[in-house]
């Protein structure tokens, strides 16, 4: 209970944002909140207060996992740092580079492959897999 | 030879009968605080079951997939090295401080055990 005591700031804000499928579980010393939201910014801001929380995450007692990632059907926007997104021939970084998609550009979601992929396609027609974490819900 | 065992019995059957009968009546009020114990315990079972109640234990992915989706998820972020032990994720070299957010956030997601920052923040 002592984890779920230093983190009730981001337990809270992530209960206060409506975060969907919300799950708080400490299991040996560390806690666990996983959950979804279809807000990028929301995604940030439980993130901002975990590393005022935690500063630089160096505690390694939370496992915070935050899925902002569009859903297939709907589009998404590419947040990368500031680079291009890799559109891939398959759901791997060892794939073909098929396309990119640029910073901020918004592509439609097809599907998604598994947690860490998804299959995408950019307004110029590129259709490939790229990493769903670099893809916020537009 | 008898008559000891006789004392002995009697011995036994008295200490019975004296530890015994009391121990009855004693028995039935640790019963009613056994009682009152059991009607306290179901609040303790929730808390010990409360990661069931929230969706069961966390999963943890296994090393290998770990390993293998940590390439792409740190692929972005040149110099830093990621190693997996038993579902911990241990991340060393250097980063700068404004790419770890979106470092951290790839590796959490990957379902890891824990995640162990090591890193040279510049």
């Amino acid at each position: 209970m002592a984890l779920q005591d230093k983190y009730k700031e981001l337990i809270d804000a992530a209960k206060a944002a409506g975060v969907t499928n919300l799950q708080v579980r400490e299991q040996n010393n560390v806690l666990y909140i996983d959950g979804s939201t279809s807000s990028g910014a929301v995604k940030d801001n439980l993130w901002n207060i975990y590393n005022k929380i935690d500063p630089d995450y160096r505690s390694g007692d939370l496992v915070l996992n935050i899925d902002a990632s569009a859903a297939a059907g709907t589009k998404a926007k590419v947040t990368t740092q500031s680079s291009n997104l890799n559109i891939r021939k398959g759901p791997g970084t060892d794939q073909e580079i098929v396309g990119k998609a640029a910073h901020g550009e918004v592509v439609d979601v097809i599907s998604k492959a598994n947690d860490q992929w998804s299959l995408v396609r950019t307004s110029s027609g590129v259709e490939g897999y790229a990493y769903t974490q670099y893809l916020t819900q537009a | 030879m008898k008559n000891t065992s006789f004392k002995l019995l009697i011995a036994v059957a008295s200490f019975t009968a004296v530890s015994y009968l009391p121990a009855c009546k004693s028995k039935n009020t640790s019963d009613k605080n056994a009682d009152s114990a059991a009607s306290q315990l179901p609040d303790t079972t929730v808390m010990t079951d409360q990661p069931a109640a929230t969706g069961g234990p966390v999963t943890i992915s296994p090393d290998d997939s770990l390993s293998n989706n940590l390439k792409d998820a740190t692929k972005d972020f040149p110099g830093v090295t990621a190693t997996v032990n038993n579902g911990e994720v241990t991340l060393t070299g250097t980063v700068s401080r404004d790419k770890l957010p979106k470092l951290m956030q790839n590796v959490n997601s990957l379902h890891p055990k824990k995640v162990n920052n090591n890193l040279t923040i510049k």
